[in-house]
């Protein structure tokens, strides 16, 4: 005797089986089976007959557990966890190469050498504008996106800090010590002359570095926020191509 | 019959299409588009959902758990504002298309 609810289970067990394992699409599909049931048996089939049906009109399960699994590998948040910890890191290792260019090249006077260091905070510069690239292409969704514009932003800021203008900075106020201060004043003197000395001798420049030097540092800084303009345009107004994708088609 | 590519192509755009309408649920819109095609598209049930999560994934339509009035629980579709971006999209490509196809053919069968 032909037993329609457990027969439903056994099918059950078997998309499971198959690795259909999220609750809700197994679910849904289980609804959808028995609304098609209930239109087979209406329109005239027995409830045996109407199952074979329903499930050969719903599709095999290794087929659907495919689609659903190119479904998950899509999910937007873990890709998004990966592509703003990718710029993070592509943003650091630019920013970090950077300063390591300048601090070989222009502390405390211009003086390029193609050193052993050089060559690494040129490679570094050189494995991070590549992955910027592709990290640009690859934020569609607007998590990673939006952070990649914070990152592309914070960039260009320091591009702009990157291009003082390197002159001897005009002689800054020491505060005098005089015996009247009490400890306080004292230390708090003390400091500022610290600082305003230290500032005073980073960038104090007898010659500013050239003009190409300091502007192709710049530039270098605003690339990623290029690549980031280009593919959010692109990916705004090029939307996927309808060719790819899951798509419900027969499986013949 | 159609071919499998051209159902695949068309897939997106009908579903938005169909959800323009108001919300719907896997069932009702396959059996809508098997209505409106006089059967010609033959989608494998099932593969719809997969679609439909993907489309919710993208931001283009929002689901929620409901009831029919059978009592039965049903998953409903919905339209969202990306998704009508989106379906705008598809629609001028398909419109070109279909542009370019009547201008041709008006010419060669006239």
């Amino acid at each position: 005797m032909f037993n329609l609810e457990r027969t439903i289970s056994e099918w059950r067990r078997q998309m499971l089986a198959a690795g259909i394992q999220s609750p809700e699409p197994l679910e849904e599909l289980e609804i959808h089976l028995r609304e098609e049931i209930e239109q087979l048996t209406k329109s005239g089939l027995n409830e045996a007959e109407a199952f074979q049906a329903a499930v050969e009109i719903i599709g095999p399960a290794r087929l659907l557990q495919k689609e659903f699994k190119k479904v998950a590998k899509d999910h937007t948040t873990i890709r998004a966890i990966l592509l703003v910890i990718g710029w993070l890191a592509a943003s650091c290792t630019l920013a970090y190469s950077m300063v390591g260019w300048d601090w070989d090249w222009n502390f405390f006077y211009f003086s390029p050498r193609w050193n052993l260091r050089v060559m690494v905070d040129l490679s570094g510069i050189l494995v991070a504008l590549p992955s910027m690239w592709f990290l640009a292409k690859a934020s569609r969704d607007k998590t990673s996106r939006i952070a990649a514009l914070l990152f592309c932003v914070l960039l260009a800021v320091n591009a702009v800090w990157c291009l003082p203008s390197e002159k001897i900075p005009a002689p800054r106020p020491v505060p005098a010590l005089s015996p009247q201060m009490t400890d306080n004043q004292a230390i708090a003197a003390i400091g500022a002359i610290m600082v305003n000395t230290a500032i005073d001798r980073v960038f104090h420049r007898s010659e500013p570095s050239p003009i190409w030097y300091r502007g192709g540092r710049m530039l270098l800084l605003c690339v990623p926020g290029v690549f980031w303009v280009w593919w959010t345009r692109r990916h705004l107004t090029q939307k996927r191509s309808p060719a790819h994708g899951n798509w419900p088609i027969h499986s013949d | 019959m159609l071919s499998k590519e051209l159902v695949a192509a068309s897939t997106e755009p009908v579903i938005l299409s169909l959800l323009c309408d108001g919300e719907s649920y896997g069932y009702a819109l396959i059996q809508e588009v098997k209505r409106l095609s006089g059967d010609k598209i033959e989608w494998t049930d099932g593969m719809i959902y997969p679609v439909l999560h993907r489309m919710e994934n993208e931001g283009w339509i929002a689901s929620r758990w409901g009831e029919a009035e059978n009592g039965r629980k049903r998953k409903y579709y919905s339209l969202k504002k990306d998704g009508k971006k989106a379906l705008e999209r598809q629609r001028e490509q398909w419109v070109t298309v279909s542009g370019v196809f009547k201008q041709l053919w008006k010419e060669q069968y006239v």
